[in-house]
């Protein structure tokens, strides 16, 4: 009852509000207010920012969409400490990926120094990029083959850093928060035996 | 294989010296590198999940108002000038009145 409570929120609620929603439950409503609030907003920044150039115009609805991306994982991982600034900060953002998308040249590699979120996500995908074996695809493959129990269960878990015990209230079927983790460890082992599997095959 | 430390470099928590060690020590086995290809598919597949909601609040914005023709079509248009372009006086959607004062105004 509390939980379905604190998952309601106004279309009216502040930055603020909607910002902690995300942060204690992942509240993808929420979310979405920010996303309707704000979206409009960082297209037409962007535009003004690029005097309505028509090669960066091409990327901006893509840049617009990463900052927004950028936003929630900042969010979920505790990174955001701009509190209510969200417009100001997808703006920023979704100009500095707008920069990057049109000019590619400009990727810092691996030279010890801090990264940004999103050009550490570009340099891990260029790292798998450059083997012979397409990792990437046999990992695509792998995973579509799992439950779908686990499918959710990792995505809850390694991408929204969900605890167990919050996953546990999802899925009740699994009667304990210890068969959560080890259902989950579980669903990994089955991701990497697949892997391994594809691998195999294609040597 | 060190499936917590691959997912602190997935997840940007490692930085400096340890990030860079990290990142050759993964070019060269072939078992991590299979490990981050899983970590980096779960954040594709979950970020693919965040698009959505950002895509589904794209439709709902209101488009702003875009004039179908410029002053300078209708310019064209209006003195026959209009060689290079298909925008006819008669389907403008303007109004007679609307035209002929934009026509009877002094530049």
């Amino acid at each position: 009852m509390i939980k379905d409570i604190m998952n309601k929120i106004r279309s009216d609620a502040t930055d603020l509000q909607l910002v902690e929603a995300v942060r204690k439950n992942n509240n993808k409503s929420a979310f979405g207010i920010i996303c309707n609030r704000y979206h409009e907003d960082v297209i037409n920044h962007l535009k003004a920012k690029t005097s309505n150039n028509l090669y960066l115009k091409s990327f901006i609805d893509d840049a617009a969409s990463e900052a927004f991306i950028i936003l929630w994982e900042s969010i979920i991982k505790g990174k955001y400490e701009e509190q209510g600034y969200v417009k100001a900060f997808l703006q920023k953002i979704a100009f500095r990926r707008l920069m990057k998308m049109s000019n590619q040249n400009t990727k810092p590699i691996g030279n010890g120094s801090e990264i940004n979120d999103d050009d550490n996500y570009d340099e891990l995908n260029e790292l798998l990029d450059e083997d012979p074996i397409n990792y990437k695809n046999i990992a695509d493959e792998a995973f579509k083959s799992l439950k779908q129990i686990c499918k959710e269960i990792i995505l809850l878990k390694y991408y929204e850093k969900i605890d167990d015990t919050v996953i546990f209230e999802k899925f009740p079927e699994l009667i304990s928060i210890r068969n959560v983790s080890k259902r989950r460890l579980k669903c990994m082992d089955k991701l990497r035996e697949k892997s391994n599997e594809i691998l195999k095959q294609i040597k | 294989m060190d499936t917590k430390k691959i997912q602190l470099l997935v997840d940007n928590e490692l930085s400096g010296k340890k990030r860079a060690d990290f990142i050759k020590e993964i070019k060269d086995d072939a078992k991590s590198k299979q490990e981050l290809a899983h970590l980096m598919k779960i954040k594709e597949i979950g970020r693919s999940e965040i698009r959505m909601i950002v895509n589904t609040s794209k439709g709902k914005t209101k488009a702003n108002p875009i004039a179908k023709y410029s002053l300078a079509s209708i310019r064209r248009a209006a003195f026959g000038n209009n060689q290079d372009s298909a925008v006819e006086l008669t389907n403008l959607p303007i109004k007679d009145s609307t035209l002929n004062d934009f026509l009877n105004e002094e530049d």
